[in-house]
């Protein structure tokens, strides 16, 4: 079996940023990745390398910075690339299924250390219609929109929060069409909302974001507030989509519906980490109500409650690249001074600086996630005919029967409808499956989440045999 | 004329031009194509996710059914097909 002093899987800003600190100082580093190059989704464009976007000067500056800080310590780095993780075990043995031909990594890698930076996965609200081609989270057409793949002729944008914003620049400069351009929250809950950014790099990204909505105005694209798209119609793909008013609490209004032309719609309502493998290898988790997802517990060293396994980056909590790369160079140190590579007091001289950055990074992040934190109203316009998991074809109805059949729990409906168990292995209905339930019981059971099996992602049956 | 950056590929018999370095999701997607694949119960599904997490881009790629299109270039002269889940055996084979 191949050994490596550090594990890192995920080589977005914080993982690279890991790397930097521990190769540095002499530590053997293997980095996994499942895409085709380094860098995640903020650094990469994905043509291999470690390819900048130009769009955003800030991005670009540290991202650049990155790369050639990167660049001295390569030689050290063993990278695997479109390699999947499917098992941490209690030995910090990492397991692994590749695409990639030409490395033949090992099937298993045993780490002394480890470090999960695994970033971020859209958050998924189903709605009528949603698994019509055509239909898109926002980051997932984002991508393609900056690759210059234009998937339709009619876009429109909905959801809350500041990417959307971002995915219609985008679509204004690439000449496309926006047929409308939809908000859950008011307006005025967004300004409310957004207090807390009034302050240092926070005011940068106000300033854009208000720049990108005068935009919008001035392309005199139609904008709705207090609305969401609550069904995408269509025979094999969207044609049109119904946007209907909501209240406060983001609850549909009947009779408000109207119909709007559009053959690409992308929703979003933030993001969410993407943490199955912490949550897989035993690490504990806690659920942060304001945010609406599971949070990795993590100490000021960036160690989970599992000795020598850290965490990095929006797979904690999500605060963009920036802080991702403090949190990384944090864990990398820290892995260091485990390692017995630096004295723990040369460990400690870093953490003032990082933490105090840091904390700001985090309460900047939670601002913006708040503002696109979901209300539970708009669990009410899931219908019973809405595709929960899209993998295993599983409806509300078919979720509910479950329930009145007798099943008890998360995993008990699992068992009895197969939800969550086909290709992505609960990634999406696993996020929403909670809040059905939680709204189903009156609000009152204890929140529960998947148990995460192994193989985390599908392997095959090879793989599984080991060498 | 022969620009070596345009590749040709093809997607159920017919071809198509791609540009180096696309994905077979993003070829398609450029030429219109939005069905990918139909489910068990007859439904169409289109590229959802694109970062390789949902699964719902699967197609038949070189005879290899479930190969994630979002995630797998395009290479010059590759045989896409538009899958059927019903038609695919359980074991890993071709198809």
């Amino acid at each position: 079996m191949e050994e490596a002093e550090l594990v890192i899987i995920g080589g977005g800003p914080a993982g690279i940023a890991a790397a930097i600190e521990a190769a540095g100082r002499g530590v053997s580093v293997v980095i996994i990745d499942e895409n085709r190059s380094l860098g995640g989704k903020v650094l990469s464009s994905g043509k291999g390398g470690l390819q900048i976007d130009h769009t955003d000067k800030i991005e670009e500056r540290i991202g650049f910075q990155l790369l050639n800080e990167f660049n001295q310590v390569e030689d050290k780095v063993t990278v695997y690339l479109r390699t999947e993780v499917w098992q941490v075990d209690d030995q910090k043995t990492v397991y692994l299924n590749t695409e990639n031909k030409s490395i033949r990594p090992q099937k298993r890698i045993r780490s002394q250390k480890l470090i999960m930076a695994t970033g971020a996965l859209e958050r998924i609200i189903p709605f009528p219609g949603w698994t019509l081609p055509g239909v898109f989270p926002v980051g997932g057409l984002n991508s393609l929109i900056k690759k210059k793949v234009i998937p339709g002729q009619k876009f429109l944008i909905a959801g809350s929060g500041l990417l959307q914003l971002a995915l219609a620049q985008n679509l204004i400069k690439a000449g496309a069409s926006i047929s409308a351009f939809v908000e859950a929250s008011t307006i005025r809950d967004v300004v409310a909302k957004s207090v807390p950014l009034l302050t240092g790099a926070g005011l940068l990204r106000l300033r854009q974001g208000l720049n990108y909505l005068l935009k919008i105005k001035s392309e005199g694209i139609p904008l709705f507030s207090s609305c969401i798209v609550s069904r995408a119609m269509g025979d094999k793909k969207v044609n049109k989509a119904i946007v209907t008013k909501v209240d406060a609490n983001w609850r549909p209004i009947q009779g408000t519906e109207k119909e709007i032309e559009a053959d690409v719609i992308a929703v979003g309502y933030g993001l969410i980490p993407s943490n199955e493998l912490t949550r897989q290898c035993g690490c504990r988790h806690v659920y942060d109500d304001q945010l609406g997802y599971w949070r990795v517990i993590r100490n000021d060293r960036m160690e989970t409650t599992i000795p020598g396994v850290f965490v990095a980056g929006d797979e904690i909590q999500i605060k963009g690249y920036q802080a991702a790369i403090d949190e990384g160079r944090q864990a990398g140190i820290e892995a260091c001074a485990q390692l017995g590579r630096i004295q723990r007091d040369q460990a400690k001289q870093h953490t003032p600086t990082l933490q105090k950055k840091l904390n700001r990074a985090i309460r900047f992040g939670r601002a913006i996630d708040m503002i696109s934190a979901p209300r539970p109203g708009i669990f009410d316009n899931i219908s019973n005919d809405t595709t929960i998991c899209r993998c295993e074809e599983v409806t509300f109805a078919d979720i509910k029967k479950s329930i009145s059949n007798g099943a008890a729990d998360v995993n008990d409906i699992k068992r009895r409808t197969r939800l969550g168990m086909g290709h992505c292995q609960g990634r999406f209905c696993g996020q929403v499956i909670n809040e059905l339930l939680w709204n189903l019981s009156g609000k009152t059971s204890e929140r529960e989440y998947f148990t995460p099996r192994i193989p985390v992602k599908p392997v095959p049956f090879r793989t599984l045999a080991g060498d | 004329m022969n620009n070596p950056d345009i590749i040709d590929i093809e997607v159920d018999g017919k071809v198509i031009k791609a540009v180096k370095g696309q994905t077979i999701a993003e070829a398609l997607l450029a030429n219109g194509v939005q069905i990918f694949r139909w489910t068990r119960k007859n439904e169409p599904r289109g590229i959802y996710c694109n970062m390789g997490i949902c699964y719902e881009c699967r197609m038949i790629v070189n005879g290899f059914p479930n190969v994630r299109t979002c995630l797998t270039p395009a290479t010059a002269g590759c045989k896409v097909k538009t899958q059927k889940d019903a038609d695919i055996k359980l074991e890993n084979g071709r198809s």
